[in-house]
């Protein structure tokens, strides 16, 4: 044996898991060959001292951690899952629930409601009046108030509409009518807070187209 | 690959198809088979108890996890030992990344060879082991440590099986080389001539 070939020969023997010093060709060069023995050795130590390290135990705890952070990922995995699920179920709640509370929360039942109570705040005379009055005092330098106005009727004219088409009052809205032309007088009224003739009242083509509900109108309230 | 018929091999399908229907029990049944395949890869290539520990749970996590993706028809040991050094190289990566920690951290034992301290072949047998490159480290730790045929290594480190048996080789060289320039092993004039001995292999 050449020692060229020497260290590839030990590692074949080595590969194969075997002990170096049990091949007769390789020991008689080793014996022979000081460079080649002090190979021998080096790679005989090596192995020796890989055996001898300490063998160190696994925690028992990792196969408790392991199904512990399964756990985990796997419920937070449900709740990516069931998490739009939830919103809609719970949009669809809101949903069902909140017009009603809206509705009933401190209102008396509907056949006794007066037409102020079923007036938002903001359409309260007062309110709106203030509200629309001092917006008008701001602007009148520039507009002398009318695209306020113009929007004060158009906001009493939906309440109006919405109440004659409900069905359930016709006669309410004809109550509430005059509180906003009521708020509309004192908006565009003469400074005594009298009606100018063009706002007083309601206009013929106003009225509803029944006559019967027409006449059954109670007088306007103001 | 898998021996066909052999029994341990249809044990580890069943565990595994029993993991697959959530079953916790079969699921630390896995665990504990592979416990000390795995830990003892990871702390071969880390040196470092708790971060060998914490590779190696995540490594169960993620096998686990990607069960459904393993070939029942190959070996399960190289699949799982391929995750396992997969996440050593990353945390290693990661652990370089990080800042070096102060002197005073240093000198806290945490459990990695250390050149002062190494006192017997086996410590310094490990110091040698933590200088070699990745890929020779642990292809020579699952040969000899894990003791995997070359097949098995190849599959795991996911190369062809001669490319295994040259960085076994390699490793194996390069491992005298240190423990020579240690003063471990004897020296040998021919091999501490600069790149005499790699010419060989």
């Amino acid at each position: 044996m050449r020692c060229e070939e020497f260290e590839s020969r030990l590692n074949e023997i080595l590969d194969r898991r075997r002990n170096p010093r049990s091949d007769a060709e390789l020991s008689l060069h080793a014996a022979s060959c000081n460079e080649c023995g002090d190979l021998l050795a080096g790679y005989q130590s090596l192995l020796a001292g890989f055996k001898r390290r300490e063998v160190v135990a696994p925690p028992d705890s990792i196969a408790a951690n392991v199904r512990l952070q399964l756990g985990q990922k796997r419920g937070r995995g449900m709740w990516r899952q069931r998490a739009p699920l939830a919103l809609v179920a719970a949009a669809l709640v809101a949903v069902a629930i909140l017009p009603g509370l809206w509705n009933g929360m401190g209102r008396p039942p509907i056949e006794t409601q007066t037409a102020s109570s079923l007036v938002p705040s903001t359409f309260a005379p007062a309110t709106l009046a203030n509200t629309v009055g001092s917006a008008h005092a701001s602007s009148a330098a520039t507009s002398s108030g009318a695209p306020l106005a113009v929007l004060a009727r158009m906001a009493g004219d939906q309440v109006r509409f919405l109440a004659v088409h409900s069905e359930q009052s016709a006669a309410l809205a004809w109550r509430l009518v005059p509180s906003v032309e009521d708020v509309l007088a004192g908006i565009e009224g003469t400074p005594d807070g009298q009606r100018t003739p063009a706002r007083s009242g309601l206009n013929k083509a106003d009225k509803p187209h029944n006559p019967s509900a027409a006449s059954s109108l109670p007088a306007a309230s103001g | 690959m898998a021996a066909d018929g052999d029994p341990r091999d249809d044990e580890v399908r069943r565990l595994v198809a029993r993991c697959l229907k959530d079953d916790q029990a079969a699921v630390g049944e896995l665990v504990a088979r592979y416990n000390h395949q795995v830990f003892g890869l990871c702390f071969r290539m880390l040196g470092q108890r708790q971060d060998a520990e914490d590779v190696s749970q995540e490594s169960f996590v993620r096998a686990i996890r990607g069960l459904p993706g393993w070939d029942s028809q190959r070996d399960f040991a190289p699949w799982l030992l391929a995750i396992a050094g997969n996440r050593c190289r990353t945390f290693l990566a990661a652990r370089a990344r990080r800042p070096r920690p102060t002197d005073a951290v240093d000198d806290l034992a945490d459990g990695r060879p250390d050149a002062e301290r190494a006192s017997n072949l086996a410590e310094e047998v490990d110091l040698a082991l933590t200088g070699v490159r990745y890929e020779y480290r642990q292809a020579f730790v699952l040969f000899h440590d894990q003791q995997l045929s070359y097949a098995q290594i190849a599959e795991t480190m996911g190369c062809p099986l001669g490319t295994v048996k040259t960085w076994v080789h390699r490793a194996r060289h390069e491992l005298v080389e240190r423990l020579r320039q240690r003063g471990v092993v004897a020296e040998r004039g021919a091999v501490t001539e600069h790149g005499s001995a790699l010419r060989r292999v």
